[in-house]
């Protein structure tokens, strides 16, 4: 795993003493493992299952599984099985693009707001408090509304929320640094405010930001289907996996595995991602005390 | 601390009147109206747009609407003709309350339980369990907890009714596919500080002086591991309280949450508008409630609050 770490910077974390952590560490290693094969048989589910997602079969509806459909067949006879690896790809790409947008928007505004002080921390703090009351789904519906969903919107819907708290965090481990003599050191040698931002604050957030992005995968996972039994989710024949857990809540008194599969896949999901999250903050907070126990 | 208490309702007030500013006019920029799923001949439909106001410029509107908010009317839904925003809140959120307020008293039940326990026996068997449940229970989502406890419990056993709550026994599936989640969360967080509050010097002075393991446990080490907890029990509440859309869903318990979603998908101005200065309210009334409670527990919160 590449740390992007410059020698410079105060966090002192010896990329190997990380890898040979989260080798030794079963948990993370099983973790980390289930994730790959979730990306990987999602994205390379289209070239070796035999039905397509979004075929119907009106013949084979609502069968269980069996040989021919392992997961069984929903109300329009869509194989389960490729309807799922189909779902998990949407899914994967809005939580990924939303993670991205939040940890890039959350590190912009909490490091502008942190590293300037003044008006413009004023400012961006007040931005961030005002978000803070507002009930968070209501801000994702109506965005969601306003730009229609689809893929795209979504996650811009949900990066528009998440980022908040991240922002939050960013700005006050920022404003601690702000005056840290390698700071002062960069401003005195005549680093812009970019440089500093980029070079310096950024390796510096660099476990906050990773423990961040770790929990906002799940996050948007979950909002996604929050969003989809609301209604708004992906458009018809396409179907997240979010979508297929809010059709299969409509029917999963009578056909219990057509919620059943699409709820467990984005379970061990979410669940790999809060463990690998724990044991990765955990590694941060033992780091961060050892240092302050050589002091 | 009558000063702090006067200055916190002043800026919660314009933390209230920036909200419903916001909703207000978001709402209104959102495409479409509220009559739109109604095919309705555009004459009747000006006769609609005079009869709620929505012909006035927005500023007028919004004043209007600010005046009946400050006589606590928030003005006539859209959608179901007749009724009050009012008379809709007040008909719902008891729903909602009768299973988030028992949510709330068993996350935190089950949560400062677990989280002490665990903490007790730091990195032994007991902690090690608890702290498995606690991430299962963190990760279940409550769409896949909730339809797996009616499909268990009520349509295989047959225990627990699916649908008509009429017994308060009744209501134990929602309320537990509520309380799990933030019990998981309160475990986790009492959990932390416990075991960092019980390594302190004072609590090892406790026991030199003998004093037994639950009077040191519950009486010393307990109020310093709490604040955490408690500045997360003030929006949880809000949360549990205002009802959730898809608990409620599942449940088909006639909720706030319910209300809160559909109300938007339909444009119903005044019902989104209500719901969320309702929910403002709750949440920054709970806070407040929370943030006395860490106050009075612990005296150092004082100037962190102060500041």
């Amino acid at each position: 795993m590449p740390f992007p770490l410059t020698p410079g910077a105060a966090t002192e974390m010896d990329p190997d003493m990380v890898y040979s952590r989260i080798v030794q560490n079963r948990f993370v290693l099983a973790c980390l493992l289930l994730i790959l094969l979730y990306v990987l048989i999602s994205f390379g589910g289209k070239f070796y299952l035999p039905y397509h997602p979004n075929v119907q079969n009106l013949y084979e509806a609502n069968t269980g599984p069996s040989c021919n459909h392992w997961l069984g067949t929903d109300y329009l006879g869509r194989d389960l099985l490729a309807r799922i690896l189909a779902g998990l790809r949407i899914s994967l790409v809005i939580a990924f693009f939303a993670t991205l947008i939040n940890i890039t928007a959350g590190f912009l505004v909490g490091s502008i707001a942190g590293l300037s002080g003044g008006i413009a921390d004023r400012f961006l703090t007040g931005l961030i408090d005002l978000f803070w009351c507002i009930p968070p789904f209501l801000v994702v519906v109506m965005l969601t509304v306003v730009l229609e969903p689809g893929v795209k919107n979504i996650f811009i819907a949900l990066g528009m929320v998440l980022w908040v708290p991240t922002a939050r965090i960013i700005r006050g481990e920022v404003y601690q640094l702000r005056n840290a003599p390698f700071i002062r050191l960069a401003r005195m040698h005549g680093a812009g405010y970019t440089r500093i931002v980029f070079m310096h604050i950024l390796p510096n957030c660099f476990p906050v930001l990773l423990t961040t992005a770790i929990f906002s995968v799940p996050d948007a996972v979950l909002a996604e289907a929050f969003l989809s039994i609301v209604g708004l989710g992906v458009t018809a024949p396409e179907a997240s996996l979010g979508v297929l857990i809010s059709d299969g809540l409509q029917s999963f008194r009578v056909y219990p595995w057509q919620w059943f599969f699409p709820v467990l896949t984005l379970t061990i999901f979410v669940l790999c991602f809060n463990l690998l999250g724990d044991i990765i903050h955990r590694l941060f907070r033992d780091r961060s005390k050892g240092i302050l126990e050589n002091d | 601390m009558l000063g702090y208490v006067l200055r916190r309702a002043g800026f919660n007030l314009g933390v209230m009147l920036v909200v419903v500013t916001l909703t207000f006019f978001l709402m209104r920029l959102l495409p479409g109206d509220p009559f739109m799923s109604q095919r309705i001949n555009p004459d009747i439909k000006e006769n609609l747009y005079a009869k709620y106001g929505l012909d006035q410029p927005a500023a007028r509107q919004y004043a209007d609407y600010l005046t009946a908010l400050a006589r606590f009317d928030l003005g006539e839904s859209l959608k179901y003709p007749g009724r009050t925003v009012n008379q809709i809140i007040a008909e719902s959120f008891p729903v909602s309350a009768a299973v988030g307020f028992p949510a709330l008293a068993l996350a935190a039940f089950l949560g400062v339980t677990a989280g002490v326990l665990s903490a007790i026996w730091h990195n032994r068997w007991p902690d090690r369990f608890i702290l498995a449940w606690a991430t299962l229970g963190l990760s279940i989502p409550n769409f896949a907890l909730g339809a797996g406890l009616i499909y268990i419990f009520a349509l295989k056993l047959g225990i627990f009714p699916v649908a008509m709550y009429e017994k308060p026994l009744d209501l134990v599936l929602p309320v537990l596919t509520l309380a799990i989640w933030p019990a998981a969360v309160i475990t986790r967080l009492i959990r932390t500080e416990m075991i960092e509050v019980l390594q302190r010097d004072y609590i090892i002075s406790a026991r030199v002086r003998g004093l037994g393991p639950a009077a040191v446990v519950l009486r010393h080490a307990l109020p310093n591991a709490l604040p955490a907890a408690i500045h997360y029990t003030g929006p949880l509440a809000a949360t549990l309280l205002t009802g959730s859309f898809i608990v409620e869903k599942i449940f088909a318990l006639p909720g706030l949450g319910q209300y809160y979603i559909t109300s938007i998908g339909n444009r119903d101005y005044n019902l989104v508008a209500g719901i969320t200065i309702f929910y403002t309210f709750i949440l920054l009334v709970s806070t407040f409630l929370t943030d006395l409670l860490a106050f009075s527990l612990n005296p150092r919160c004082r100037y962190r609050n102060g500041s």
